[in-house]
């Protein structure tokens, strides 16, 4: 492959992948930081699903320097289908279960529990 | 049936990408996809007689339909993203949360569940319980306001199942 090509895939690949550690890294600040158990599952379930997504489109692209890497490459769409799926899902299971066991939401002004 | 078939030959889809061993003349190789299509077999009967597929509404058209949505709650995911990423790195704590109840129309139960899934990766809320008896919602969201991106995508997603599907 043409190695101007080849640069500018790298170079596509590190922003992905630094964009992807940052919505990562965003999440585990935002669970320690918020005040209660319903807000801090905001950024757990949604920076934590664009970071995989992230990360998931670097790794399909940098599969594209090589051959025969098209069976890697659907795996790792299936991958990400699977985890737009199965996040959420999560995300809901544990915030029901702390509903249906009668956690209060935290309102402003509260302190921080 | 038709579904039946269906599910049999997306599972089969599924093993080929996963194992990727698709040389009939090698030995070892047919007796994976041997082994692959017996079980691919296998839980189509199983989910038969569990009668798993009978509930989910007009899975075609609903595949059919669904990457344009794809594609609009991939945008709204980046967006609501950094949204909350601005929220945490703030230094000042930024957020009013509360519950906001959300009434839907939807009949089948794979749109219902897509519709929970977007509400819990999109616009700053996330969806709580589901009251499947006053067919509402409850979703907590981040902000108030929240609850003006949800109409919008209740009509995208009754779009994706479409008019009159069955139960």
């Amino acid at each position: 492959m043409n190695p101007i090509v080849v640069a500018i895939l790298d170079v596509i690949v590190w922003i992905l992948l630094g964009l992807g550690s940052f919505f990562s890294i965003t999440a585990a600040v935002g669970v320690l930081r918020f005040p209660d158990f319903y807000t801090r599952l905001h950024p757990a379930g949604k920076n934590d699903t664009l970071g995989v997504m992230l990360f998931s489109a670097a790794m399909l692209i940098e599969c594209l320097k090589y051959e025969y890497s098209y069976l890697i490459a659907g795996r790792l769409v299936l991958m990400v289908l699977f985890m737009l799926m199965a996040s959420p899902i999560a995300c809901h299971a544990i915030t029901q279960a702390a509903y249906v066991d009668g956690l209060r939401p935290w309102k402003k002004g509260e302190p921080r529990r | 049936m038709l579904r039946h078939l269906l599910l049999f030959l997306v599972l089969c889809g599924f093993w080929a990408i996963l194992s990727g061993q698709l040389d009939w003349s090698d030995t070892h190789q047919r007796y994976l996809m041997i082994c692959g299509l017996v079980s691919c077999a296998l839980a189509t009967l199983l989910s038969w007689r569990v009668g798993f597929l009978f509930e989910e509404g007009n899975v075609i058209r609903i595949m059919l339909r669904q990457p344009p949505y794809l594609l609009w709650l991939l945008w709204q995911i980046v967006v609501s993203n950094w949204d909350v990423a601005k929220r945490v790195w703030q230094p000042k704590l930024n957020v009013d949360p509360s519950m906001v109840k959300a009434p839907y129309t939807l009949k089948s139960e794979l749109a219902i569940a897509i519709y929970a899934n977007s509400i819990t990766l999109t616009p700053g809320t996330v969806t709580v319980h589901i009251d499947s008896d006053k067919k509402e919602f409850l979703v907590h969201q981040l902000n108030p306001g929240g609850e003006a991106g949800l109409k919008p995508m209740h009509d995208k997603v009754a779009h994706v199942e479409g008019e009159g599907a069955q139960t």
